[in-house]
């Protein structure tokens, strides 16, 4: 063994998991080098002593924050329409349900009732006053959470958009960020929506964040946002992975 | 993992429960013991499993995605902000020496833990990983996307630099 086959080998032999063979060979050259022995033994002591650091422990609050993360995660996904091999059953659904309405409709028209579409409404603006007021809160686990509630909403609602966006636009957590660009999914987005979407790209400092927002733009099908896409993706002060994704967005959506 | 790549999220918690202690620490250790980055971290690797958990591929093992998913969030972090060196405790533990090799044993530590502080980035994660993640050469290998040969050779050049600071800081504070 030369000394630079034994270098290599030497945090195996300290952590002692090294085979007995090369750990027999490693003693033999140290014998032999005495400037191999020395950083051997110098580094080795090192080595121990990282040991002795201490160790800081996660505080209890990381676990409140996990489950109220995953919680809110669950309840956003158990909202979101799901896709799958029958999703041609939804619109077959719609047209059969459309044509038993148009037919009990003109055999005996009853008005909706007022007090469930007035519980309809208050359970619409409770949702609505839960995510206006958690996207404000300090944590980032109650502005997840906001994001969960404004899923839930039944149809978009201005002044949730608009709070949406400024988590887009600005929430110190990125995971909060990536969270209320899916939400749009949900609550749609209008063309100002949209175009803010489009000029908060490149105030983004997360890539993953970008990769969202090009990733929905994409799925609302939007082609005015095509152009914008494809100068944003020659702009050199974008990562080099977003730039890709927008190319290929704005490939999709010309 | 296979279960939450599926659709039962639930068994996140699992995992949570599993890693978010080894995770944590390799990210406080990282940090220079910055608790509040570190947990912020944790929180992230969490979420982002959750989020990407479909690019999870059964055949990798779970703890090289997972630190890979790390290493990308805390990229993205030190982007946002340089680390700071936050030491919490600054209690070094105690053993049977006596009190004058105990003050000198607590400054070679104090020395110690400042040198690791100061390693480039790069070199800090790759001796992290080996000396305290109870992570295999092959593992980080496949973390880092390079080959095990090529992390044995990283590691001692990790403790090698770490020597040379630390013989630093003692002959400026001799």
């Amino acid at each position: 063994m030369n000394c630079e086959k034994v270098q290599k080998l030497l945090p195996e032999y300290w952590a002692e998991t090294i085979p007995v063979n090369s750990h027999r060979e490693i003693e033999q050259h140290l014998h032999q080098c005495d400037t191999c022995q020395a950083e051997a033994e110098m580094l080795g002591e090192l080595w121990a002593d990282l040991d002795r650091l201490p160790t800081l422990e996660p505080s209890t609050d990381v676990r409140s924050r996990f489950y109220g993360m995953l919680d809110a995660y669950r309840s956003g996904v158990d909202e979101k329409p799901k896709r799958n091999w029958f999703h041609w059953a939804i619109p077959a659904g719609a047209f059969a349900m459309l044509a038993i309405g148009i037919f009990v409709g003109r055999v005996n028209v009853t008005p909706v009732d007022p007090q469930i579409a007035q519980l309809r409404g208050e359970i619409h603006g409770m949702r609505q006053m839960m995510a206006l007021s958690l996207l404000q809160q300090q944590s980032p686990a109650d502005r997840m959470r906001g994001v969960s509630y404004a899923y839930r909403l039944d149809k978009s609602d201005g002044d949730v958009v608009t709070a949406l966006l400024e988590t887009v636009k600005s929430d110190p957590s990125v995971n909060v960020r990536l969270a209320a660009v899916d939400a749009f999914r949900k609550v749609g987005t209008g063309v100002a929506a949209r175009k803010a979407l489009i000029d908060s790209l490149k105030a983004q400092d997360s890539p993953l964040v970008q990769i969202a927002i090009i990733e929905l733009l994409v799925d609302l099908n939007d082609r005015t946002t095509a152009k914008s896409l494809q100068s944003f993706s020659v702009d050199s002060a974008v990562p080099k992975e977003v730039q890709e994704s927008a190319r290929w967005a704005a490939g999709q959506l010309n | 993992m296979q279960q939450v790549r599926d659709g039962d999220l639930r068994k996140l918690a699992v995992l949570f429960e599993r890693h978010h202690r080894a995770l944590f620490q390799f990210f406080a250790r990282c940090s220079g013991g910055n608790r509040e980055q570190s947990e912020d971290l944790l929180q992230e690797v969490y979420f982002r499993i959750l989020r990407y958990r479909h690019t999870y591929d059964a055949k990798q093992p779970f703890t090289a995605w997972m630190y890979q998913i790390a290493r990308n969030a805390k990229i993205d972090q030190l982007q946002k902000r340089r680390p700071e060196t936050h030491h919490e405790n600054d209690e070094i533990p105690s053993g049977s020496m006596r009190i004058d090799d105990k003050l000198s044993r607590a400054q070679e530590l104090q020395l110690l833990r400042k040198a690791l502080d100061m390693l480039p980035e790069d070199k800090r994660e790759v001796l992290v990983m080996s000396r305290y993640q109870e992570l295999k050469y092959e593992e980080i290998a496949q973390i880092l996307g390079i080959e095990v040969g090529a992390v044995k050779v990283r590691v001692f050049r990790a403790v090698r630099a770490l020597g040379d600071l630390y013989t630093q800081l003692a002959e400026a504070k001799a």
